[in-house]
């Protein structure tokens, strides 16, 4: 480093100057994007990017799909137990799909006991548009904790598309390009989550935070969770479905955190759903709002919450 | 270079006659084919292992020449694609890199002449440290709350010693080049 910057002493103010220029167009362009406009309209750059980052990897993960064990590995009968724990692991990733879906039916379950007259037929229906994508980056610098994952809008991915792995939410689409598409982790300090104790019912609105833990806000003054319980999306707000496993919650009054499951999962594969989709409100108020052929024939979680609220004035208030 | 002694003499004979924007170009390939080498090898075999600021080795490189307008608009481009890759906001990564290549620009500016071979080899590891510190300024402003600074300093790290290893590759000057061999 000796001897530095001895050259190029002519022409300094021009390049001063250019030094300035370059500078504050920068900062120019980043106070900028503190308008939700500007910032949304750079949005396809990322996109972009995602889809070159997913280009390479996608080649990687055809090379390794075809490796053959190797000599020692088949001499030994290695080669024939390692295909025996995959296909083991294989088979408890499918079967631990099967837990949240019960885990999350079991809640959906009684909630309905709950709510008389109510019908949904939204997990059959989840399950047949829900497709398995590969996760092919991690971004969890301090900017954002997000997964980028090998497909797009080729494959039907779309915003706020729901993720989760076999062990619990993972998070929901915020950018999608032709061959990739973003998530935004719950363990994001942006994302916020409305969730609920399993076991309490109490209502709450998970976000993450930079340690990977996460907080719980907006919860009742006087109420509290049950600590080691389980969290799950309550689906209020219609980005989230109702009973996805989020994680258990620990700590104490005032400052609730949860311990995400969805780290535990070591797959590098989400599912991903699209979010459950709540009809706008009718224009003209309905005839019979607590009529049950409504329910039944609407099938929509709101038509539920409207006529749990309706008919029964004591039950759990849900905020939309 | 720290491992220009073992390359062909034809090549290093050949890197010391290049230009500007041969060295320029020789640069922006080494950060991208870097960062995909990186990228598919984290991914392959699971790597915990932090990202070299490979930008960050370019501004601190591209100093030593003193202020020139091609660096610098090829850094801001570099600075928007880490901003694009790292989710970051727009105008974050070329403000970091700008902001190092000046300081240290000026540094040798000012004291280029007399600055003694210890301080010649400090002065780049020290400025990597301030890209990183002003990457976590940046990044604790923008989610309003510090930051984890540990990914950071292992990312500032690698950074370091990227350029220890590749330092060679982001010499623009190549009379010094010739001069120190290589």
């Amino acid at each position: 480093m000796a001897g530095i910057g001895q050259t190029g002493r002519r022409k300094r103010p021009m390049r001063r100057l250019a030094l300035a220029v370059f500078i504050v167009f920068s900062f120019a362009l980043l106070i900028a994007q503190t308008a939700p406009v500007i910032s949304r309209a750079l949005t396809p750059v990322r996109a972009v990017a995602g889809d070159v980052q997913t280009f390479g990897d996608r080649r990687e993960q055809t090379i390794a799909s075809e490796q053959a064990p190797g000599l020692w590995a088949t001499l030994t009968g290695q080669a024939d137990a390692e295909r025996r724990i995959k296909q083991l692991e294989t088979e408890v990733a499918e079967l631990s799909r099967y837990r949240q879906a019960a885990i999350a039916m079991n809640e959906r379950f009684f909630a309905y006991q709950a709510m008389l007259n109510a019908v949904d037929d939204a997990p059959i229906a989840w399950a047949q548009q829900s497709k398995t994508v590969r996760i092919v980056a991690e971004t969890n610098g301090p900017f954002a904790d997000t997964l980028l994952a090998d497909a797009g809008q080729r494959s039907g991915v779309q915003v706020d598309d729901v993720a989760f792995n076999e062990m619990g939410l993972v998070g929901r689409v915020i950018t999608v390009g032709e061959r990739s598409s973003r998530i935004l982790m719950v363990t994001d300090f942006n994302s916020r989550v409305p969730v609920m104790g399993e076991r309490s019912g109490v209502r709450a609105v998970l976000y993450g935070a930079r340690d990977r833990i996460g907080r719980l806000s907006d919860l009742p003054e006087d109420d509290g969770f049950i600590i080691g319980e389980r969290i799950l999306t309550s689906g209020e707000g219609g980005v989230f479905p109702r009973g996805l496993v989020a994680g258990y919650v620990f700590g104490e009054t005032g400052d609730w955190r949860v311990d995400f499951t969805m780290q535990d999962a070591r797959g590098g594969f989400v599912r991903l759903l699209p979010p459950p989709k709540i009809p706008a409100p009718e224009t003209r108020p309905a005839d019979e709002p607590g009529d049950g052929d409504e329910s039944s024939e609407g099938a929509t979680v709101e038509a539920a919450v409207r006529t749990e609220v309706a008919n029964d004035g004591a039950g759990e208030v849900v905020s939309e | 270079m720290i491992w220009s002694n073992f390359l062909p003499r034809g090549v290093v004979e050949g890197w010391r006659v290049t230009g500007l924007n041969v060295r320029l170009g020789v640069g922006v390939a080494s950060i991208v084919l870097f960062t995909i080498l990186w990228d598919l090898l984290g991914n392959s075999v699971s790597l915990g292992v932090a990202w070299p600021i490979t930008g960050l080795v370019a501004a601190v490189g591209w100093a030593r020449l003193g202020l020139s307008v091609r660096p610098m608009v090829v850094l801001m481009l570099i600075g928007f694609a880490f901003d694009s890759v790292s989710l970051a906001p727009f105008g974050v990564h070329p403000l970091v890199f700008l902001s190092t290549y000046a300081l240290l620009a000026s540094i040798g500016l000012v004291i280029g002449g007399e600055m003694d071979p210890l301080t010649g080899s400090v002065l780049p590891y020290l400025g990597i440290a301030t890209g990183v510190a002003l990457l976590w300024i940046f990044a604790s402003v923008i989610v309003s709350g510090p930051v984890e600074a540990l990914p950071l300093l292992f990312a500032g790290g690698m950074t370091a010693l990227f350029y220890l290893v590749f330092e060679g590759l982001f010499d623009l000057d190549s009379a010094r080049t010739s001069a120190k061999g290589g």
